[in-house]
């Protein structure tokens, strides 16, 4: 009797997690993501200057793994920061 | 087989502007002669650093498009780096 109530609700637990965000960069179409374009990758950092991992920013596999190298790039060429704070 | 590139790279803000304007010149005719191919070279100006560089929070940025052998890239980036007036230098391959 105690079984089936549990189930819904961490099935319920599970739907309300799973609202996936779409990538921002497919729906822009982009063609690539330059490391120059700085307002842009400023909103894939946190505060301390880390990339946002892919399960906050939403962003696919491969448009996350073009990410990281411009915000490396960026970083090399004082666009962004190493750290803040 | 020549190869797409882009450089980046930042002269010191304390250098005067027609100073600044000559090394950017210096730089892509010193690659021209060599047998690259230069396009647009774009002076972003003077733009804060995201960090400090040498004491300086400040730097020139220049773009540089061209076209050319990897030797002639590999050449530019490491008198680059060896240039006093340039505080930081990136070189991409625009193919991959």
């Amino acid at each position: 009797m105690a079984g089936p109530p549990k189930k819904r609700s961490s099935a319920a637990k599970k739907e309300r997690r799973t609202k996936r965000k779409v990538c921002s960069f497919c729906a822009d179409k982009l063609p690539d993501i330059n490391y120059k374009d700085v307002p842009r990758l400023r909103k894939y950092v946190s505060e301390r200057g880390k990339i946002l991992p892919r399960r906050i920013s939403g962003n696919c596999a491969k448009h996350q793994r073009l990410l990281t190298v411009a915000v490396k790039r960026a970083r090399i060429i004082a666009f962004l920061p190493f750290t803040s704070e | 087989m020549t190869t797409d590139y882009e450089v980046t790279y930042i002269i010191k803000p304390s250098l005067e502007d027609a100073d600044i304007e000559t090394r950017v010149e210096q730089l892509a005719e010193s690659i021209r002669q060599k047998g690259a191919d230069v396009g647009e070279i774009d002076k972003m100006g003077r733009r804060r650093l995201a960090y400090e560089i040498d004491d300086v929070r400040e730097g020139f940025y220049v773009v540089m498009k061209f076209r050319s052998d990897p030797p002639i890239a590999k050449e530019l980036e490491r008198q680059l780096r060896l240039n006093e007036d340039v505080m930081r230098a990136l070189l991409i391959n625009l193919n991959d």
